[in-house]
C-alpha cells in the first residue's frame, strides 16, 4: 500500500510540476514582444465621425485615418517649444525606421487646438517643414472637439498679459490604426528612440 | 609693517581679477530653427553666474525681435502649459540651464532684416540677446545660425 501510495503522490506530483510548466509556458508572454513604451488600449477606441480640413482645405471625415498607421499629435503652430520638438522627435524616428528599411512607416499627424489661428495655409507650411507625407488637421472648433473628447485630449485657450494667448493641450501622440481606431498611445517625454524601438511591435501587435 | 603693500597688493590684484571676469556667462546658446509661418521662436542656453551673489534676470531683448520672453514648459499630468517667467535667478556660483521642454526664451515678432541690417547691432546673421537685471545690462549673447 505504502509503495502504492508513492507512485500515485510521484504521478500527481509530476503531472503537477507539468502542469505548472505549461501553465507558466502559455501565460509567459515574451518581453520583447511588448512595447516598451507605449501603452495599448485594450479595447481599441474608434475615431468618431467628424468634418475638418486638412492642409490643402479639403474636407476630411474619420476616413482619413483608415488605411494606414498614424502617430497623431495634438497641438498648434504658434507654440515655440513643445509642438516643434514632438514633431521634430517623431519626423527623427520615422526616419530612423525608413533608414532601416521598415513598413508600414507612421503617418505623422497635427490636429490643431488653435483652429482660430491655424488656417489649412499654415498647417501646410507647418507639417510640411517636418516632412512631405505629413498630414495637418484643423477646421472648426465644435469638430476638433469631437475628437479630442473620444480621444480623451486636452486642450484650453489661455489668455496671457499682452491680450495675446497659448493653449494648453494634452502632450500625447496617440497611435490610430489603418482601421481608423485609437490603438495606443506614447505618454511624454517624447525620444526618437522609444517610437522607433516600440513602432515594429505596435504594428505587429 | 612690510606685510600691508604686501596685502595691499594681493587685494588689488583680487579685485581685477574679479572685475575682469564677467558674473555671468553663457554656453550652448542656441535657437530653434523658423518653421514657415510660425512668429515665435524657441531660444536655449545655460546662464552661469561665475559670482558670489545671486543675479535676477528680469528682461531680455533683441535688435532682432520685438518681444523676448522667459517663459517656462511645464508638462504634468500629460498637459503641456506654457508660462510666462517674470524673473530668472541665478544663484551664486549655480548655472541655469534653458532647455528643450522647460525653461526657455521666447522670441516673438521677428523683424524684417531690412529694419536691423544697417544697424550694428547685427553681426552678421546671428541673433543677439541683451539680458537685464533691472536696468543693468549684464550679458550679450550671439547666437549663431539665424
Amino acid at each position: 500500500m505504502r509503495v502504492k501510495n508513492l507512485v500515485i503522490g510521484s504521478l500527481l506530483g509530476v503531472a503537477l510540476a507539468a502542469g505548472i510548466w505549461v501553465a507558466s509556458s502559455t501565460l509567459t508572454v515574451a518581453p520583447e514582444s511588448r512595447p516598451a513604451v507605449a501603452t495599448v488600449l485594450p479595447t481599441p477606441i474608434d475615431v468618431p465621425a467628424f468634418t475638418l480640413q486638412d492642409q490643402r482645405g479639403a474636407r476630411i471625415g474619420a476616413d482619413v485615418f483608415r488605411g494606414q498607421w498614424d502617430l497623431v499629435f495634438f497641438g498648434f503652430t504658434s507654440c515655440p517649444d513643445v509642438c516643434p520638438l514632438t514633431l521634430g522627435t517623431l519626423a527623427a524616428a520615422r526616419k530612423e525606421l525608413e533608414d532601416s528599411g521598415f513598413s508600414p512607416l507612421p503617418r505623422i499627424v497635427l490636429v490643431s487646438v488653435d483652429p482660430e489661428r491655424d488656417t489649412p495655409e499654415k498647417m501646410s507650411a507647418y507639417v510640411g517643414h517636418f516632412g512631405a507625407g505629413n498630414l495637418g488637421i484643423t477646421g472648426d472648433l465644435e469638430n476638433i472637439r469631437k475628437l479630442t473628447d473620444t480621444l480623451g485630449i486636452f486642450f484650453e485657450k489661455r489668455l496671457d498679459d499682452s491680450g495675446d494667448y497659448v493653449v494648453d493641450h494634452s502632450a500625447v501622440v496617440l497611435v490610430i490604426n489603418p482601421e481608423a481606431r485609437f490603438h495606443a498611445l506614447f505618454g511624454s517625454p517624447h525620444k526618437s528612440d522609444n517610437f522607433v524601438s516600440d513602432w515594429p511591435l505596435l504594428v505587429g501587435s | 609693517m612690510r606685510t600691508a603693500p604686501l596685502l595691499l597688493f594681493a587685494l588689488l590684484t583680487s579685485a581685477c581679477t574679479t572685475a575682469e571676469k564677467a558674473p555671468l556667462s553663457a554656453t550652448d546658446a542656441r535657437i530653434m530653427p523658423p518653421v514657415p509661418g510660425v512668429t515665435k521662436r524657441a531660444a536655449y542656453l545655460t546662464l552661469v553666474n561665475n559670482g558670489d551673489a545671486a543675479i535676477s534676470l528680469t528682461s531680455v531683448s533683441s535688435p532682432q525681435f520685438a518681444v523676448v520672453e522667459f517663459h517656462q514648459t511645464i508638462v504634468a499630468s500629460g498637459v503641456a502649459r506654457m508660462r510666462p517667467l517674470r524673473e530668472l535667478v541665478i544663484a551664486a556660483g549655480e548655472s541655469v540651464r534653458l532647455e528643450p521642454g522647460g525653461k526657455h526664451l521666447m522670441l516673438s515678432q521677428e523683424k524684417p532684416a531690412a529694419a536691423t541690417a544697417s544697424a550694428d547691432n547685427r553681426v552678421g546673421e546671428s541673433i543677439r540677446l541683451d539680458f537685464y537685471s533691472r536696468d543693468d545690462l549684464v550679458l550679450s549673447v550671439n547666437i549663431a545660425g539665424h
